[in-house]
């Protein structure tokens, strides 16, 4: 499938440097299908404690592969936090396949443990959230379990709200379930922000 | 960390009748305890530094205060409850709404829970008050949220050890103004030098936007005549959120453009009921929004402003007023007012520091040059328009502004989207939650908008001296609600 223009539009501004509340600079680009390597290393340092809530296994490089098959599709979107040569965090937007929800897409953000609290989830999910509406996505969503405090501080700045609560949803790696939350934010919902960010 | 011009505002703009600061009122199901409520409370602050802190105030007036830490802090203080024997929600509300209008002691940190037990009832309210000078760059929404937990029976939370920094000395808080305010000047110099052309086409426009106050004068509600004491009456309108998502899938728009149409129609059509001149005159209504900043800079990534959406003052049918509102907010996103508004604000001279002893709770009134909330329109028009007559037939007391013309807004809206699932409160389940929102200068009147499992709920607060009949727009609501849920309806057969 080819990106349409929205799409490219969208990642004009890609490769972005952010500036973190250590100071410490950062670059956001658009993942590309050679990432593979970098992104599975990544998840192999993440804790077991993050692997276990993973929706999908990212150690394996087959599903790294797959991944990155849809970026190329543009059925994902997937920005990669680089610290030089490294991968330190990714946001991810996947549009539905399914006809009848083609409206909404799904956000997924995941950050190394040594850059967390320190602002790279707001600049993922920000960014991630501005290439969602810019696509054309109409309701965008995200996936948690109820302890994912940050997670849902994160994405109740940005205007989400928990819609679901889903009991024994998922299953970890271990075997355990949890509940999911699904928290969404509708475009044309009532809100009191304005979704264009001032940008100077 | 020092106070910023956004929340120094809220101080300038309150007297001591009417404190800038919402509530939020939530009625949980069953009976809690105090010592529990104190230990929910202990483990969560942790989330909300400023809970913990006071101001400041700066020697000579040098700088705004400065946020630390309340050495003297104890939850006891902020978090109290009392029992009612009332048999009647009605009567649990009317409590609330009495406490929440309470105002806040400005020598400790800025906010406070009360719980109100109805043991006839079985049920709680907690009556959650904070100062407007807290939510610097948040809804309240965002700030309470802390507090609530998504299941009956959350993981406990362990209180984190917290000890007060020791305040600074007065030499401390003089130094740190003055180099905090030598920075301020460099690096405003230095912003203003590099504005991009996108600033300068911004800065035009907000000045264009600020500048509809000055030449779009608007008609003057009968909340609008006189300053807003310290007494509420509260009144709400409560239906399912669907029905408001119905409305805006078949007549377009966004559910924001709904809620600003039924509240227009409703003002105008009480102001027919009253009788007040109409007739090429306008409605204005300031709303609260937030913006972000692209490079994401500022303490949360947010920064406050608001649009100020007009339309005419007369009534119409309810689809006409809804066509009306989708041109005008459409203008607004077009004009992107509310990023330029706050551009403006971060380049405008600093505001002046709020002088120690600006303390609603010690009676005092404020009335400084950039008091605009409470401006007097009388004074406005007399400087600026002389020759309009607006007060030909002025009577003893407050004049009746009559030619019915003022500047600035006639209401403020708050909107706030909340969980759409239960949420418990230190395992008691949130039946319903409500908002109050603030009551300043002429602005006798405000709306909140709020949704929360499923329903959403039009929270009008008064001072009945300005506005006495507040169930007239109550039912207002309802009839253009009913109006607009007919059309979609008839529309979609």
């Amino acid at each position: 499938m080819v990106k349409p223009k929205s799409v490219e539009r969208a990642l004009a501004d890609f490769p972005l440097a952010v500036t973190l509340d250590d100071a410490t600079t950062l670059e956001l680009r658009v993942a590309q299908k050679q990432n593979v390597d970098e992104i599975v290393a990544f998840a192999k340092g993440l804790s077991e404690q993050d692997l276990l809530f993973l929706r999908v296994d990212i150690t394996r490089k087959k599903v790294v592969e797959n991944w990155l098959k849809n970026v190329k599709s543009g059925e994902t979107i997937t920005l990669l936090a680089w610290a030089d040569d490294r991968v330190v965090g990714y946001g991810t937007v996947d549009r539905n396949r399914a006809r009848w929800t083609r409206r909404v897409g799904e956000i997924r953000m995941n950050v190394a443990e040594r850059f967390r609290g320190l602002g790279l989830g707001r600049h993922l999910s920000g960014k991630i959230f501005d290439i969602a509406r810019h696509i054309g996505l109409k309701k965008l969503t995200a996936n948690m379990t109820p302890d994912q405090a940050g997670a849902q501080a994160a994405f109740s700045k940005l205007g989400f709200r928990p819609e679901a609560l889903l009991s024994d949803y998922i299953e970890d790696r271990a075997g355990g379930t949890h509940d999911l939350i699904i928290m969404s934010y509708d475009i044309e919902g009532l809100s009191s922000q304005i979704d264009s960010p001032l940008s100077l | 960390m020092r106070l910023s011009d956004q929340a120094a505002a809220s101080l300038h703009l309150e007297n001591a009748g009417a404190p800038l600061q919402v509530s939020s009122l939530s009625t949980l199901a069953g009976l809690t305890d105090l010592t529990s409520v104190h230990n929910a409370i202990r483990s969560r602050l942790h989330h909300l530094p400023l809970y913990r802190k006071r101001l400041a105030f700066v020697p000579l007036n040098l700088a705004q205060p400065e946020w630390v830490d309340d050495e003297g802090f104890t939850i006891d203080t902020h978090v109290t409850t009392e029992t009612l024997a009332t048999e009647t929600e009605q009567g649990l509300v009317d409590r609330a709404i009495a406490i929440s209008a309470r105002p806040l002691d400005l020598g400790k940190p800025l906010w406070r829970m009360h719980l109100v037990l109805a043991p006839k009832l079985q049920q709680t309210i907690l009556i959650h008050t904070v100062h407007l000078a807290t939510l610097d760059s948040a809804t309240f929404g965002e700030d309470a949220r802390v507090f609530f937990d998504l299941q009956k029976t959350a993981k406990p939370r362990v209180a984190r050890a917290w000890q007060a920094t020791p305040a600074p000395s007065v030499v401390e808080l003089a130094t740190r103004a003055v180099l905090d305010n030598t920075k301020y000047f460099a690096s405003q110099t230095e912003r203003l030098r590099n504005l991009p052309k996108s600033g300068t086409d911004m800065m035009r426009q907000a000045t264009e936007s600020v500048s509809r106050f000055l030449t779009a004068p608007i008609c003057a509600a009968p909340w609008n005549l006189g300053f807003a004491g310290g007494q509420r009456h509260y009144a709400q309108s409560t239906m399912p959120y669907l029905k408001i998502r119905q409305i805006r899938r078949t007549l377009g728009g966004t559910d924001n453009d709904v809620v600003l149409t039924i509240l227009f129609e409703a003002a105008a059509r009480y102001l027919q009921i009253k009788g007040t001149v109409q007739n090429r005159l306008h409605l204005r209504i300031f709303c609260p929004v937030k913006v972000r900043r692209q490079d994401q800079s500022g303490v949360r990534g947010n920064r406050m402003s608001g649009v100020f959406p007009v339309v005419e003052a007369s009534s119409k049918s309810a689809v006409e007023r809804h066509s009306e509102v989708r041109r005008e907010t459409a203008t607004i996103k077009q004009n992107q007012e509310a990023q330029a508004l706050q551009l403006l604000s971060e380049i405008s001279p600093p505001l002046p520091a709020v002088p120690n002893g600006e303390n609603p709770a010690n009676g005092l009134f404020k009335q400084t040059p950039l008091n605009w909330l409470t401006f007097n329109p009388i004074e406005f028009f007399q400087q600026f328009m002389p020759g309009s007559s607006p007060f030909a037939s002025s009577a003893p007391g407050l004049p009746a502004y009559l030619g019915g013309r003022i500047a600035g807004f006639n209401f403020t809206l708050v909107t706030a989207h909340g969980a759409q699932i239960p949420l418990f409160f230190d395992g008691l389940e949130v039946t319903a939650q409500r908002l109050v929102p603030a009551l300043a200068g002429n602005l006798g009147f405000g709306a909140a908008a709020t949704t929360y499992a499923r329903s959403i709920t039009f929270n009008l607060v008064a001072d009945p001296t300005l506005l006495p009949d507040l169930d007239i727009m109550r039912s207002l609501i309802d009839e253009v609600v009913h109006e607009l849920s007919t059309k979609a309806a008839s529309t979609r057969n």
